[in-house]
């Protein structure tokens, strides 16, 4: 008896943890937690042109870095209505690739003036 | 004060050079080993993409946040990496791995005489290592290796040269511009060999993960190391 109890309860533990691990290995979609519906998509694309060109921003033109500044600045609000982790990863980042642009434009502007 | 004045800790063994540990409250301290890391993805993948901050503990990474793919839980989620729910793998009290396991994972890697008795760039360099530089989105292609010349504080110790393309093989410009490196602010006048040892510049890498500030002539062309 006490042999078929233990059996039962340990099927409901495995089931429990596959149904947890189930839930939240779909929850999210893909890496980072980037969600999949519509507006989530419209989102994440934005952030995500805005955001990959940090590693050539000193090739960029000042127009370039001009726009990619405005487009991180208008995406920031959005970002807010992220839940908790989301928001705390993807505003700190939108922040930093907004100053990298910054940074950059300032830069060429100083080696224009020299 | 000159180099003659600086004091440097001894090398740890090189398999612990790297390692992390974390005391989170109410949990076995965590051990993250930044070279068992690197052999497969590059710091920009953390430390940009994932936005886990340089200073260890700071980030305020929760494991919701993990259960939610992000910090940790990007990669350890059982399809890239083990899942969370392997606790004691990384909750093991600050265990990192041992010299059979570093020896077997980086054999044959180029040596260097300090930090993890690696070097790491020239592995990279000769393709002996393919650390993946992102999980989410491409990054465009960097544009930008100009190596300056940083003129050192004393007239006997040759200029460092800081080449822009050895770093951008493992990090994104916004790791360290304007956050770290500002020209806006005149951060050069405090960017000098006291304030890497107070962890900031050089500092926030070269002493904990990158090699050691020891390592004098990898920075310092023509000079000696020391030993």
């Amino acid at each position: 008896m006490k042999k078929i109890m233990m059996a039962a309860f340990a099927v409901l533990i495995l089931s429990g943890a596959a149904f947890a691990a189930d839930a939240r290995f779909s929850g999210t979609g893909k890496p980072g937690g980037a969600g999949s519906g519509p507006e989530e998509r419209e989102w994440i694309n934005e952030f995500n042109d805005v955001c990959s060109a940090t590693t050539a921003s000193m090739a960029l033109s000042k127009d370039e870095l001009n726009s990619h500044i405005r487009s991180a600045d208008a995406l920031k609000g959005r970002l807010g209505c992220l839940e908790d982790s989301a928001k705390k990863v993807y505003s700190r980042r939108l922040r930093m690739c907004h100053d990298m642009y910054e940074f950059a434009l300032d830069a060429k502007v100083k080696e224009d003036k020299k | 004060m000159g180099p003659q004045n600086f004091t440097f800790a001894a090398d740890p063994v090189p398999q612990s050079y790297g390692n992390i540990i974390m005391k989170p409250e109410g949990a076995k301290p965590v051990i993250f080993s930044h070279w068992v890391h690197r052999l497969r993805y590059t710091c920009r993948v953390c430390h940009f993409e994932l936005q886990i901050n340089f200073k260890a503990g700071t980030t305020g990474i929760t494991m919701e946040d993990n259960v939610e793919g992000k910090y940790c839980g990007a990669c350890h989620n059982g399809k890239t990496a083990f899942g969370i729910e392997h606790c004691s793998r990384c909750h093991n009290g600050g265990v990192g791995p041992g010299k059979k396991e570093f020896a077997k994972k980086t054999g044959g890697l180029p040596p260097a005489i300090h930090g993890n008795g690696i070097d790491w760039n020239q592995a990279m360099e000769e393709n002996l290592i393919k650390p993946v530089d992102y999980l989410i989105t491409k990054p465009d292609k960097f544009q930008f290796d100009r190596a300056l010349t940083l003129k050192a504080a004393w007239d006997y110790v040759p200029s460092a040269v800081f080449p822009h393309k050895a770093h951008n093989r493992w990090l994104d410009c916004n790791n360290c511009h304007p956050d770290i490196f500002d020209i806006k602010n005149r951060t050069e006048k405090q960017n000098r060999m006291e304030s890497y040892f107070k962890g900031e510049f050089c500092g926030v890498c070269h002493g904990k993960v990158a090699f050691p500030l020891k390592d004098c002539g990898r920075c310092h062309l023509g000079m000696g190391n020391w030993r």
